[in-house]
């Protein structure tokens, strides 16, 4: 039994014993592209603690495929990325390449540069359309998919498919472009320019908009570098780092990759990055186009159904930050082992320490500013 | 020339509609229809509420789908009513089979004229009369625009849809919310002016009751609202719903305040708080040019009053899922639904009324054409209002809660009490500015306000030498203010800008 003398002085402490509301945001919630929860522990609004709940969309992505050709995996690992499905194929055949030690024909490599800064922006539109949304405005969401569609668009006259391509394969690209390709390409990207621009008038000056992210997640470097964040995450906190000039793969050690990075590691930050690279990729996949022209005629290369014993890991600078698969193969159809870091899943458990001290409100534009993708999380 | 129009027109006795036709049901009872002396009282109740009834559905779920419309025209998609001319077949086999039975007494009760056959009159009267209205109700409804028939097969369906109460929630409080949220909206529209027109020789307004102090019942339904929304809140036993609740106090409590100073502003300026006054009052200018600042506020405000975006924190969709109407479905949810489009038109209908001049404008069919002209400037003006709230739905993301909370704290409540001290300096000490509408009434008490339906030169024939000074005064600023507002609007639409606010730049490294 309590004593008086206690129960007054908790009284004194908080006069009205409030409790603390345990809010749960999710499995299924509007701002949550595909199920999974955060248990967000709140004073009134204030944000204490958001704890994430995983595991609602697990399919044992890495399991599966040890059931299954090195070929078939590629489809399985393009839909734990499902925004930009290009990045899953091509680990999978890097995997497979690095291992067999085969040799890709350049033209392949300047494809797949070109593919994969494509599936970025496509990307970056959506997540800026999914960012309006958490920030309250309904209009961006229609924008971004409307040009995003240029894309899908484009990718899909390439590939046959609109968001699991599987176009690019151990050993090069499934086909060479089509007649007038590169012309369409062109086109998509002069129209797109105009509109990112249409899109950074209307959210980026925004005053609502920048007073709502304006100094609100910030992320400190040192715990973005111990937490392991990666991508415009990890950049928008000023660390310069980024796959495709630090450790490049592909062909980009031949474009000039810039790299935008930020300051003060807000919301702000992470969305002028990613709003910069937009424009960024557009000039690369440009420049991929002039060197496509001396490349050679030769798109693909016979790769072994058979992977010889050995082990690697290969990474790329995906939309949302590193994405690696480290596979293992003990010789035979299948691989042994495989598993993949997403970075999305990194991203979602600085939440925490992200959201703590600010309110409900600013939690969603946070989330939309990590650019969770669920897929990589729940793989 | 006042002279003669006063005998043709008693302007003195300016009544509204609702009085005169309860006048003339006493004085001429319809056959079969019966009114009577003792019990019009009730009926002409009965029928106002119907009447404010169906004239709320009329306006707003027009608003809706224009909404809609206009969303899907700026996001680059189709948007609502593309399901041909005739709507839905589902719909196209209910309303029309039943309209056409409807109209069948009618039609009976036509052919004894069009064929000599006499039928049983005093059986069909009352049954015609009825069926003829509900008929006509429907039709106009479902054929008279675009925009109403996907607005009624709105309603069709969410009056169809499952009626759920939370199986922990108040259930009281639950039902009685959502009724208490739709009261003060329909009753808001007992005072809202639409126009004014000249019924056998008589002025009078369209609108049900000519209260003194109509400002004031509208500020106070606005607060009975909030009663409402907290109470459904609290009843529907949902975190989320609670903390929309909540968050609509804190916001209603923090805008009470200034919009209070800045519609003070106008009655100051009017010397009445009667809303047919605030109308009449307004001869020489529109209150918002002297009025402007507590105009800008006002306009802020109703956004946050009636909880439009940039100002829904209420009912956050992709943070609170609708806030406190989380739980609410079918009906209920309908009323609420209704009440909100009809606080927008209520809030625009007093900006209309209180910075715009209410129903004048050029009245270009003269006195005779007064009830169409009338009507027609009142609604122009409010649906341009209207659309200021769409526009703002499109294009601003939401207003974080302490943000506004130190916006109107800090910048609208001063701003406003400055307006308002302002303006009573002014008014008591008759400067210019905030006097040119009293200078006419001044020399001409007795002679009314006549010459507000008559043509800009007819008055100034008739106005004294000062007034005349005045308006062209006014109008000289007129001018220029519009001239800015255009130089504003071109600049907006037609330019390439730079905005004020320098973006972030990012080091590229």
């Amino acid at each position: 039994m309590t004593k008086l003398s206690d129960r007054r002085a908790e009284l004194r402490r908080d006069p009205l014993l409030t409790e603390k509301i345990i809010y749960a945001v999710g499995p299924q919630h509007p701002s949550l592209p595909a199920p999974y929860m955060l248990e967000v522990q709140a004073d009134g609004e204030l944000i204490e603690h958001v704890r994430p709940d995983i595991g609602y969309m697990h399919r044992g992505v890495e399991q599966l495929c040890t059931k299954r050709t090195w070929a078939q995996c590629s489809g399985l690992l393009s839909r734990t990325e499902w925004l930009a499905g290009s990045n899953g194929d091509y680990l999978l055949s890097a995997a497979v390449e690095e291992i067999a030690g085969i040799e890709v024909p350049q033209r392949a490599q300047w494809l797949r540069t070109m593919v994969l800064e494509l599936s970025r922006i496509a990307s970056h539109l959506f997540w800026w359309g999914q960012l309006g949304l958490e920030a309250g405005a309904i209009t961006p969401i229609f924008w971004a998919v409307r040009e995003r569609e240029g894309v899908i668009g484009l990718l899909e006259e390439l590939s046959g498919h609109r968001w699991h391509h599987q176009w690019i394969v151990p050993g090069g690209v499934r086909t060479d472009v089509p007649q007038g390709f590169i012309d369409r390409v062109g086109q998509v990207l002069l129209n797109m320019e105009d509109r990112v621009h249409e899109f950074e008038e209307f959210l980026s000056d925004n005053a609502i908009w920048v007073n709502r992210s304006e100094l609100i997640g910030v992320l400190e470097p040192e715990y973005a570098l111990t937490n392991g964040a990666s991508g415009p995450v990890l950049r928008g906190s000023g660390i310069v780092h980024d796959l495709r000039r630090d450790a490049p793969y592909l062909k980009y050690d031949e474009l000039d990759v810039r790299i935008p990075v930020g300051e003060f590691g807000d919301v702000l930050d992470r969305y002028r990055i990613r709003m910069m690279e937009i424009q960024e990729s557009t000039r690369l996949v440009r420049e991929c186009f002039n060197h496509l022209a001396d490349s050679g005629e030769a798109y693909r290369v016979e790769a072994p159904v058979d992977v010889p014993k050995g082990e690697a890991y290969v990474a790329v600078e995906g939309p949302r930050g590193e994405l690696g698969l480290s596979a293992v193969s003990e010789g035979g159809p299948n691989p042994a082992r495989l598993h993949l870091r997403g970075p999305s899943l990194y991203h979602l458990f600085l939440l925490d320490e992200l959201c703590r001290g600010y309110l409900l409100a600013d939690l969603f534009v946070i989330l939309g500013s990590l650019d969770i993708m669920v897929g990589e999380v729940d793989r | 020339m006042l002279a003669l129009l006063q005998n043709q027109y008693d302007f003195q006795d300016a009544d509204t509609i609702y009085e005169v036709l309860r006048a003339w049901l006493n004085t001429e009872p319809v056959e079969g229809l019966r009114f009577t002396a003792t019990s019009s009282n009730a009926m002409m109740l009965v029928t106002a509420l119907i009447f404010i009834f169906l004239l709320e559905l009329l306006l707003t779920i027009g608003i809706q789908v224009w909404e809609r419309r206009v969303l899907g025209r700026v996001q680059s998609r189709r948007g609502p009513q593309v399901v041909g001319n005739i709507g839905p077949q589902s719909v196209r086999r209910v309303v029309l089979p039943i309209s056409i039975l409807l109209l069948i007494p009618a039609l009976l009760y036509g052919l004894q004229y069009w064929f000599g056959i006499k039928l049983p009159g005093s059986m069909l009267s009352d049954l015609v009369a009825l069926c003829t209205f509900v008929a006509f109700i429907i039709y106009v409804i479902y054929c008279f625009g675009y925009y109403w028939r996907q607005g009624l097969a709105d309603a069709l369906k969410i009056f169809s849809k499952e009626d759920v109460v939370p199986l922990n929630a108040d259930r009281f409080l639950f039902t009685v919310a959502p009724i208490l949220v739709y009261l003060p909206a329909l009753l808001s529209w007992v005072v809202i002016p639409f126009g004014m027109a000249i019924v056998a020789g008589h002025a009078c307004y369209y609108m049900v009751q000519d209260l003194n102090v109509g400002l004031l019942l509208i500020i106070a339904d606005f607060a009975l609202f909030l009663v409402a929304i907290i109470m459904s809140g609290y009843a529907s036993n949902n975190k989320y719903a609670l903390v929309g609740a909540m968050r609509e106090a804190a916001m209603l409590l923090t805008y009470e305040v200034p919009m209070l100073m800045s519609l003070l502003c106008v009655a100051l300026f009017a010397g009445s708080l009667n809303l047919t006054e605030i109308v009449q009052r307004q001869t020489m200018t529109w209150g918002i040019l002297p009025l402007l600042p507590a105009f800008a506020i006002y306009l802020v405000i109703s956004l946050a009053e009636t909880n439009r975006p940039p100002f829904d924190l209420p009912e956050a969709q992709n943070e609170l899922l609708g806030g406190y109407l989380v739980e609410y479905s079918g009906l209920r949810f309908a009323l609420f639904y209704i009440a909100e489009y009809s606080n927008v038109f209520i809030v625009s209908a007093i900006m209309t009324v209180c910075f715009f001049g209410g129903w004048k404008g050029p009245m270009f069919l003269g006195p005779e054409g007064l009830w169409l002209t009338s009507l027609f400037w009142f609604l122009l003006k409010t649906y341009a209002l209207i659309y200021f709230f769409i526009w703002a739905r499109a294009t601003m993301p939401r207003i974080r809660m302490d943000q506004i909370m130190f916006f109107s704290w800090k910048f609208l409540l001063p701003a406003s009490v400055v307006c308002l001290g302002i303006t009573a300096l002014g008014v008591v000490y008759r400067h210019p500015w905030f006097n040119a509408n009293r200078i006419g009434n001044y020399q001409a008490e007795t002679e009314s306000y006549q010459y507000l339906i008559l043509p800009t030169h007819e008055v100034l024939e008739i106005i004294t030498a000062p007034e005349r000074a005045f308006f062209w005064g006014y109008s000289v600023v007129t001018v220029i203010f519009t001239a800015f507002i255009l130089w504003l609007a071109w600049r907006v639409l037609f330019t390439k800008r730079k905005h004020p606010l320098p973006r972030r730049e990012v080091t590229w490294s």
